[in-house]
């Protein structure tokens, strides 16, 4: 009888796990695992596994030049945005970090790009960057068509969703500025430093615990923007904007190639799941307490 | 060298209070500055604004010589050690005491020479590779130290630097700290709200109550001669005893009478100002619990007289280890006597102490001056 209930709690323990397990399952799991089983199958139009074909989606994907630009854009692209919107993000937080009248109005607009949602964000930017009506080319005196010019579509794309990620960079590094003793601050000025050493020899170093975490959560956002390409550039002109989950897209849901799309989630789960690891493993010598 | 000087400074952050007021000081070269106060009287804002921390609401802050008011932080050539030390986390010791000489872009081999030397000085040699968080209070409180003694500061600022520490620690670092002093010969303004360490690190001290200065002097007047009866109290452990008293004249001498049949007869000084302005008025006496003394130590300070002797009831007897804490009371009032341990003294009965009247201390009980410190234009004032 006692073994009985012992087993019960037991069981009783793993029972609370269920609902995330079930909702984990229904949306992570089972996605990911039948991506897998579908980037070795050639499929019908519907994205049913018709044919199995090994690693030949693979293998095409290899020898296709378009993959490659769409990785070597990526790169490019998450490189802009991740500087851009860490950038961002910091430079508000330490303008926000004083206390002056009217703080609130400001570390909220810093903030607000989190609550802007990437296709919103996208309308606004087409409107911006419009060339004839947009404000940019206005103030700017020129006529350049920001979004159709293959040489400024990625920048644009770029800025634009460095702008979206700074609003939760905000927050993050202001979270690590106020975990900052200010009496270092004071004992800095005392001990003879300006600005410029106390930000690069306190604050920097201060926030870099947190510096190594947004960096992880960046990249591996700017690897997944999608939105934003749909609406401002559709991954043109040309191939300039076709980010690796623009590509993606396409290849499901235009091309119905569903065998080739999943081997391109593949690579680029790969990809993001390298990068992580490798930063998980130098984080030891960048974090310094 | 350096002197400092403070003009009628005020600190207030709602233009209606003030922190600090009217604070006037001059701070001669190499002196020991203790600022003592209870919490929130004000002490650790006016160092703050000497260091340049707050901003001076008005008056005048000198320092060799030039108006500081609105010169930053950095410039003043001052060095702080703070109450939570202030280490910079993300250095190690090395670099926390080195920081300030690296930002000044003195030579590397000129600043190694002199965090070696500070660190041998400070006993913190083997710790100078290790981070803050691997640090043990004291040894947190040294680096502190070592990095404001890096430089030749016009002043040391410390802003209550022994209060994170243990008591024995803390008895230590006093003692290291003094020594500090001497041998650094610059000036050093503390702050502290131990009434101990001002004593005992002193050469002058500043009692400060409600951002007011109470008394400036040195540590031997303070404690011998204060200017009210807030410094008496606050200056000295156990504090001073107060009894309400009345000054009578009786055989052309005067008396202060208190409840529970005490009459005591006043020596010194204080019986001429007495018998000039107070007789027939209610007066505080004080008496320090060292001046009330049993028989055999009074009779060895040649003080056994019936004209000052006091009857009170022994409540308490705390042993201190030399000396023993005798917790009593006249009736009303609760008096605190502090006599050689060896002394024969029966818990909850009558005692015999011998008042030393020459060290009484007299205050007007409205004002709470100490009789003695009034200006002497005000006592003529009085008698005419």
């Amino acid at each position: 009888m006692k073994k009985v209930i012992e087993k019960c709690k037991k069981a009783e323990v793993y029972m609370y796990l269920i609902p995330s397990m079930v909702i984990f399952s229904i949306f992570l799991f089972y996605p990911f695992i039948k991506t897998i089983y579908l980037s070795l199958y050639k499929t019908n139009k519907l994205g049913e596994a018709k044919l199995y074909v090994g690693l030949d989606n693979y293998k095409s994907l290899l020898s296709n030049p378009s993959f490659y630009n769409s990785l070597w854009v990526t790169l490019e692209f998450v490189a802009i945005v991740v500087v851009g919107s860490m950038a961002l993000g910091l430079l508000g937080a330490v303008l926000c970090s004083k206390a002056f009248p009217g703080i609130r109005v400001f570390s909220t607009s810093y903030a607000l790009p989190m609550a802007v949602a990437s296709s919103s964000g996208a309308m606004i930017f087409k409107i911006i960057l419009n060339p004839t009506i947009g404000i940019v080319n206005k103030l700017l005196h020129v006529s350049i068509n920001w979004v159709s010019d293959p040489k400024y579509a990625l920048i644009c794309v770029a800025v634009l969703t460095a702008w979206l990620n700074s609003g939760i960079n905000f927050l993050y590094f202001s979270a690590g500025l106020g975990n900052i003793d200010d009496s270092i601050y004071e004992r800095a000025s005392v001990d003879g430093a300006n600005a410029v050493q106390k930000f690069f020899k306190l604050t920097l170093p201060g926030l870099s615990p947190i510096m190594f975490y947004t960096l992880v959560v960046n990249i591996i956002q700017a690897f997944q923007s999608f939105g934003q390409v749909k609406i401002l550039t559709q991954g043109g002109p040309g191939e300039s904007t076709n980010l690796i989950v623009y590509s993606i897209y396409r290849d499901a849901f235009f091309n119905y190639r569903f065998g080739s799309a999943a081997a391109q989630s593949v690579v680029l789960f790969l990809i993001v799941m390298a990068l992580t690891l490798v930063m998980f493993r130098v984080e030891k010598r960048g974090v310094k307490y | 060298m350096s002197n400092i000087v403070l003009k009628n400074v005020c600190k207030s952050y709602d233009k209606e209070h003030y922190a600090v007021q009217d604070f006037s000081l001059e701070i001669p070269d190499r002196e020991f500055v203790i600022f003592v106060g209870p919490s929130g009287c004000g002490k650790s804002t006016t160092l703050r604004m000497i260091a340049g921390l707050e901003e001076i609401t008005s008056g005048e802050l000198w320092i060799d010589g030039q108006l500081c008011n609105y010169v930053e932080a950095k410039d003043r050539d001052l060095s702080m050690v703070f109450q939570n030390y202030a280490l910079y986390p993300n250095m190690t010791v090395y670099e926390n005491m080195a920081f300030s000489l690296k930002i000044r872009k003195q030579p590397k081999d000129e600043v190694d020479k002199k965090v070696h030397e500070a660190a041998k000085m400070l006993g913190i040699e083997h710790l100078l590779d290790r981070r803050p968080a691997a640090l043990s209070g004291g040894q947190k409180q040294r680096v502190a130290i070592g990095s404001a003694i890096m430089r030749r500061p016009k002043a040391f600022l410390m802003d209550e630097p022994l209060s994170n520490l243990d008591a024995k620690l803390r008895a230590q670092m006093r003692v290291e700290l003094a020594k500090l002093h001497k041998e650094l010969k610059t000036t050093v303004i503390y702050v502290t709200h131990d009434q101990t360490e001002a004593m005992t690190l002193g050469t002058k001290i500043i009692v400060m109550k409600d951002g007011v200065v109470q008394q400036a002097d040195t540590p031997e007047r303070i404690y011998r001669h204060p200017a009210n009866k807030f410094v008496a109290g606050f200056i000295g452990a156990p504090s001073m005893n107060f009894m309400e008293t009345m000054v009578m004249e009786r055989n052309g001498a005067v008396y202060l009478e208190a409840d529970g049949g005490i009459t005591l007869r006043v020596r010194g000084e204080n019986e001429m100002v007495l018998r000039r302005a107070y007789l027939g008025k209610m007066m505080i006496l004080g008496l320090r619990p060292e001046d009330l003394q049993d028989e055999i130590t009074a009779s060895a300070h040649q003080i056994c007289y019936e004209e000052n002797q006091l009857k009170a009831f022994v409540d308490l007897r705390e042993m201190i280890g030399a000396e023993a804490y005798l917790h009593m009371n006249t009736g009303r009032n609760l008096i605190t006597a502090r006599v050689p341990s060896e002394a024969p003294v029966a818990v909850k009965e009558s005692i015999t102490l011998y008042a030393d009247m020459e060290k009484a201390q007299i205050f007007d009980p409205f004002t709470e001056e100490n009789i003695l410190s009034l200006p002497v234009e005000k006592e003529e004032r009085a008698t005419a």
